[in-house]
């Protein structure tokens, strides 16, 4: 029995020594293959000194047009810039701290002066989005840490959510150090990483009306086309998205993340220590009470609250829409143009 | 429980540990175990159904003891049919209760009668076609005396719901099984090495070629009318070895897991796909099954004695209520009967027998003429999965209508390289070890112990490259 059970022991140390190796090798974002083509671009047309960065989900990746911020930005303003969109889908909080983070401490960051992080709440992990490399390739201990001390403060997660939520992570994250489930993709798709990725203007920024046209994936496009049909069939949606937004308006309280806000403004810190400004981006149609209270603490200079419907109407407008949550490519334009007026607005005051 | 969760994987350590060092002085409480955890496993995926097998295991214990005494034989035969009753009853009512109502409307219908009656939304309980089998075969065998009845309760609920092999076989006959739970186990080294090869490579089997071929296998079959030839014969192939690396994956796994605990469980698949025949194919393919339906009911039926329409009537039968077991839809009959089709010849001409030893053995590469049987049996079984995979039966003859087209010298819409590759390299280590029980069997005499340990190394990084998808082995279902 003992040597068995040595056999065993020494198969599986063996098998995490070369885990560790290989997890060494890697690139921090190997794991989003829409964040990872991207910076692969980036590492190869660095000559191309883009300044500023979008980072964040899909209501980053599919409404912001840097060619349109940059444009609209730089008419107005006597500082330059060009911008490249980071963002990719389902990069919730905390994978997008994740890779900002590592984006800091990596070669791309030199030329960076302006930061743009979506404002989230930190993602509770549903069962959803469990056993999926996108979810585990990011995962260590620090964020295991920072998730859990922000779940445990959330006075509005029942008992069960919150073990839920922390087993959910606590198994991600053991996923991630035995490379369960990772590089299977890689190995069966040689399209896994993919220049489509960045879009038509290869600026990182891809409207779903696009993807939705051009896709060859036909998953995708029956995903796409029953998010387009649900706000076609009610446009009520929109409506009462709208209405509970203006309710959050109303009802700002004290009632925050304090864990998440502590993480901001060590974020803030490290940028600030690089000379980079940071602001994070409250989006459209985004979020909830609890996140526009957060919003509330964020120092001015960091934040641009994109979200208010009574000072951004058209933003929820069904013209402008291709779901219930995201913009289409009209939306994603006005989106952009009213975001660099916002920025030029921040950029202006003194740091 | 799925073999391939993370459950699994958490559970087994704790039953393994507990087994041999708080449980393994105590041969009642080994059992006793093993039916508490074989009902946390089963219970796992939905704990009503536990009943069903609670009571099965009652009716059958009971039945067993009663024959011990019961010398009348007519009462004995009561006691028999008793036990099938309720057991296939249980299995008739929870599997093909809606398949014969709704024949029954249909064939009504098509008098010009009109019945009403409703389909149930039945729940199949998983593993129901094993289990029941398993216990079956106790009361038959103790019914013709070929085994004494157990008195110990305990041992025999641990027969029915042994864990390993509960909810997907082999389906072992109480003979060989049952005795075991009497005996005292002791830890063997060898047999548990050799039992974590065997759950790697059914792991292997399972999560890597099964789960990516299902991926391919069911987008082409899903969509069969969008595809040309040569992809719905590609579909057909993924198919084929997606059906055998699931189910002989999943008979590693429990085979694998049984010899951990110290028990041994019959092999159930011989390398099939290098079958020069079809006879050999069946002697080869899902063995615990084709046994049973050999020992109780091919035998008892004459089996292949007699005149010439019996033996056909005899293979129709066997052939036909194999497929039938497999699920309640017509495409499992169809395939049934093409499989007895396959075989009659060979058994008309007493040739049935010719291929009784591994292919080539000895050698590394076949002959030509071992070459060109074994594709061509390959070659019917692949048509035959067609029937057998399809949603009905005017969906696999679309299919058919599909392949049979000039599009078949095209070149694939969908041509999986990286997947290509995977199963022949899969398939050249079956070739390599298919005169072993399983196909990562090494013989650590002759080979270098860094060779072994690179190979399990690679295998379970390729096992855990593609874990997570969680799904469920396709045999679960009959």
């Amino acid at each position: 029995m003992k040597s068995f059970i040595t056999k065993i022991v020494l198969l599986f140390f063996l098998y995490c020594t070369l885990s560790f190796v290989i997890s060494y090798f890697t690139p921090y974002h190997w794991g989003n293959p829409w964040f990872s083509s991207k910076v692969q671009f980036l590492e190869k047309n660095i000559e191309s000194e883009c300044n500023s960065f979008f980072f964040g989900s899909s209501r980053i990746y599919r409404q912001i047009d840097p060619v349109v911020f940059d444009s609209t930005f730089n008419t107005i303003s006597k500082e330059k810039i060009k911008s490249f969109n980071l963002g990719a889908p389902a990069t919730f909080n905390p994978q997008s701290y994740y890779l900002f983070e590592a984006f800091l401490n990596s070669e791309l960051s030199k030329h960076a002066k302006y930061c743009f992080i979506e404002l989230m709440d930190v993602d509770l992990l549903n069962d959803y989005f469990m056993h999926e490399e996108r979810t585990s390739y990011w995962q260590n201990y620090s964020d295991l840490l920072f998730v859990g001390k922000s779940i445990y403060s959330n006075t509005e997660l029942g008992f069960s959510k919150k073990m839920k939520s922390g087993l959910n992570y606590s198994v991600s994250y053991i996923e991630n150090i035995l490379h369960l489930g990772h590089f299977g993709n890689q190995i069966l798709n040689p399209n896994y990483y993919d220049d489509k990725y960045l879009g038509t203007q290869k600026d990182g920024y891809f409207a779903l009306d696009f993807d939705y046209q051009t896709t060859k994936n036909k998953t995708l496009k029956m995903h796409l086309y029953d998010r387009k049909q649900r706000i076609l069939k009610k446009p009520e949606l929109i409506k009462n998205r709208k209405k509970d937004i203006v309710n959050y308006y109303n009802n700002i309280s004290n009632n925050y993340d304090k864990i998440n806000l502590n993480r901001i403004l060590e974020l803030k810190q490290k940028c600030n220590k690089k000379g980079i400004q940071l602001i994070f981006i409250l989006s459209p149609r985004n979020g909830s009470q609890k996140l526009l209270n957060l919003s509330q603490k964020i120092p001015e200079d960091n934040l641009i609250d994109m979200s208010n419907p009574l000072k951004n109407d058209l933003l929820y407008n069904y013209e402008n829409s291709f779901d219930i949550g995201h913009l289409n490519s009209k939306g994603s334009y006005l989106y952009s143009k009213m975001l660099a007026i916002e920025f030029e607005k921040k950029v202006q005051t003194p740091q | 429980m799925l073999f391939n969760s993370i459950d699994f994987g958490i559970f087994l350590p704790i039953v393994f540990l507990l087994y041999w060092f708080v449980a393994n002085k105590n041969l009642k409480l080994q059992n006793f175990l093993i039916v508490a955890a074989s009902y946390l496993f089963y219970g796992w995926w939905d704990w009503r159904f536990l009943s069903l097998i609670l009571f099965s295991t009652i009716i059958d214990y009971t039945v067993g003891r009663k024959l011990r005494t019961e010398e009348n034989q007519n009462k004995r035969k009561i006691l028999l049919w008793i036990s099938i009753i309720v057991n296939l009853g249980f299995l008739g009512f929870f599997k093909y209760y809606n398949f014969f109502l709704d024949n029954f409307i249909t064939a009504f219908s098509f008098f010009g009668a009109e019945i009403k009656a409703n389909s149930l939304h039945i729940i199949l309980p998983v593993g129901i076609s094993f289990y029941t089998f398993q216990t079956l075969s106790y009361s038959i065998d103790v019914y013709k005396r070929k085994l004494e009845p157990t008195k110990d309760f305990i041992a025999f609920s641990a027969f029915v719901c042994f864990f390993p092999q509960l909810v997907a076989g082999p389906i072992e006959r109480a003979t060989h099984l049952l005795p075991q739970f009497n005996k005292k186990r002791t830890f063997d080294h060898l047999k548990a090495v050799d039992g974590m090869r065997q759950i790697l490579w059914g792991l292997f089997k399972k999560i890597v070629i099964a789960d990516n071929c299902a991926e391919y296998a069911n987008l082409i079959f899903n969509n069969s009318n969008d595809y040309s030839g040569s992809t719905l014969v590609l579909g057909a192939l993924f198919f084929t070895f997606q059906i055998y690396g699931d189910f002989s994956g999943y008979s590693d796994i429990a085979i694998g897991t049984s010899r951990l605990f110290g028990f041994d469980l019959m092999k159930n698949f011989n390398y099939p796909y290098f079958s020069r025949d079809i006879a050999e194919f069946w002697r080869r393919w899902h063995i615990s099954l084709s046994t049973w339906f050999r020992d109780y009911l091919y035998i008892p039926l004459g089996g292949s004695r007699g005149v010439t329409w019996m033996k056909i009537r005899n293979t129709f039968i066997i052939f036909i209520v194999s497929g039938f077991w497999h699920g309640a839809n017509w495409t499992f009959i169809v395939w049934g009967t093409l499989n007895a089709i396959y075989f009659l010849p060979l058994l008309l001409t007493n040739n049935n027998r010719n291929n009784i030893e591994t292919v080539a053995k000895g050698k590394y590469l076949p002959t030509i003429k071992e070459a060109f049987l074994m594709l061509m049996t390959f070659g019917l079984t692949v048509f035959s999965w067609i029937f057998f995979r399809a949603e009905n039966i005017t969906h696999a003859f679309q299919y058919l209508k599909g392949i049979f087209h000039y599009s078949i010298f095209s070149i694939p819409e969908i041509l999986p390289i990286p997947i290509l590759i995977l199963i022949t390299l899969f398939m050249s280590m079956e070739w390599f070890f298919r005169d072993k029980q399983f196909g990562l069997q090494f013989d650590n005499a002759k080979t270098n112990k860094v060779i072994r340990w690179s190979f399990y190394l690679i295998i379970s990084f390729t096992i855990a490259a593609f874990f997570g998808k969680g799904s469920s082995f396709i045999y679960f279902q009959f």
